[in-house]
């Protein structure tokens, strides 16, 4: 949908640490939601997380490779919140609903439905994970960060995010009802 | 290389997780071998299916407040609170869609919508203006009460912009916060060429610490 919103950027002077920043908001939000799972909670804590970043700039500045680095502090602030407030924060279900009708107006209708079904699926699939089970998943086979990478980004060994990603994967088929690759081996081998 | 081993690493393999001879060995097993081949194309699958989830798109200006809670250059000196309290409250957010049909329609709004507001917690509006045409050059105003806060622009109760609005919909996301209990008005406002067209949305505020949940729609008007 075309922003009509623009002026919450225009009348503020273009500021060295957005400058920075800006390019990897998207991808930190996205990374936010597959931890919070809601836009809500996903937007605090991106807000939470840039805050944070705020006096470290000149440390910023000096990184290469930015997007790992982000991502990994995102990730440490998400679990430093968890620790800090057990709370979970009450599901504003409508919240995801009003935007999914407001984004998907261009989708073609049945491709939209069929779409929306999948994912719905998809989502179903996602809730029966443990939560390491569910991060690793999303964040690997969805959003394309490697094993090494997510060994950083989470500080846990590939091995045990390879074990995790393969329960995962399982559990994900047979709710899905997707017969898995083994199964099929052994059908036919 | 047989069966058995293609098995074990099939997801290594896709995974990008092998050596790169044991990765061709794969590749020339796998061009070779039906039933291996035929296990690699579900798995595929599979993944594509993942790959093709979707996750809930934030509401536009997400960029812009995703840095709300960061001092603004000339505010560096005092901390704002409005700011402050703006994002503070976004958990408890709640968003009101209006969608408002229009624009060459020379029809004019006939009922007023209201919203309730909870004092000092930001709410964001949706307004979704449906246009008919693509309009290369539109002016938005917006006017809210003094007791009225625009999230960003803290002081500002009458903001005007130049945008484009694109055939359809086009969504403007409004999060406001009121900082006095009296009800009021917030006016939109856009002009294109001589023709304009005003929105009036009532602002009812409630003390309590109670958030509401609403969606309102203006139909066609
Ligand atoms: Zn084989």
């Amino acid at each position: 949908m075309a922003n009509i919103l623009d002026f919450f950027s225009k009348n503020n002077s273009p500021d060295e640490f957005e400058a920075l920043l800006k390019p990897h908001v998207g991808h930190l939000y996205r990374v936010a939601y597959r931890l919070t799972n809601q836009v809500e909670a996903a937007e605090d804590l991106l807000q939470d997380v840039i805050l944070h970043f705020y006096p470290k700039y000149q440390e910023l500045k000096k990184i290469e490779n930015l997007k790992p680095w982000l991502a990994r502090s995102l990730y440490n602030r998400f679990i430093d919140n968890l620790r800090k407030n057990k709370r979970n924060p009450v599901t504003d279900a409508m919240d995801d609903t009003i935007l999914n009708i407001v984004e998907d107006h261009n989708v073609e209708p049945e491709r939209e439905t069929e779409q929306a079904l999948m994912n719905q699926r998809i989502n179903e699939s996602l809730n029966k994970l443990n939560e390491d089970q569910r991060q690793v998943v999303m964040l690997h086979d969805m959003e394309g960060y490697t094993l090494t990478e997510l060994a950083d980004i989470m500080g846990t060994p590939v091995g045990t995010l390879k074990s995790r990603l393969h329960r995962a994967r399982n559990s994900m088929r047979e709710s899905l009802a997707m017969e898995p690759s083994d199964t099929l081996m052994r059908v036919k081998g | 290389m047989n069966c058995k081993i293609i098995l074990t690493e099939l997801h290594d393999f896709l995974d990008d997780e092998l050596k790169p001879a044991q990765h061709e060995q794969m590749r020339a097993h796998l061009s070779e071998c039906d039933s291996c081949h035929q296990a690699w194309q579900k798995e595929l699958q599979f993944r594509q299916v993942l790959k093709e989830h979707t996750i809930p798109v934030p509401a536009l200006g997400m960029e812009e407040r995703a840095f709300a809670k960061v001092p603004r250059k000339a505010e560096r000196s005092h901390k704002n609170a409005f700011v402050a309290g703006f994002s503070g409250a976004m958990a408890a957010g709640v968003m009101i869609l209006i969608a408002a049909a229009m624009f060459f329609n020379p029809v004019t709004q006939t009922t007023v919508p209201n919203i309730t507001l909870t004092m000092h917690q930001s709410k964001k509006v949706q307004m979704v203006f449906d246009v008919p045409e693509m309009v290369a050059n539109a002016t938005f105003s917006l006017k809210v009460p003094s007791h009225i806060q625009i999230a960003g622009k803290s002081g500002l109760h009458q903001i005007e912009w130049q945008t484009a609005l694109k055939k359809g919909k086009n969504l403007l996301s409004l999060p406001i916060v009121a900082t006095a209990a009296n009800s009021g008005e917030l006016i939109a406002e856009i002009r294109y060429g001589d023709q304009v067209k005003t929105f009036r949305l009532k602002l009812d505020i409630q003390t309590m610490e109670q958030g509401q949940l609403g969606i309102i729609k203006v139909g066609v008007v």
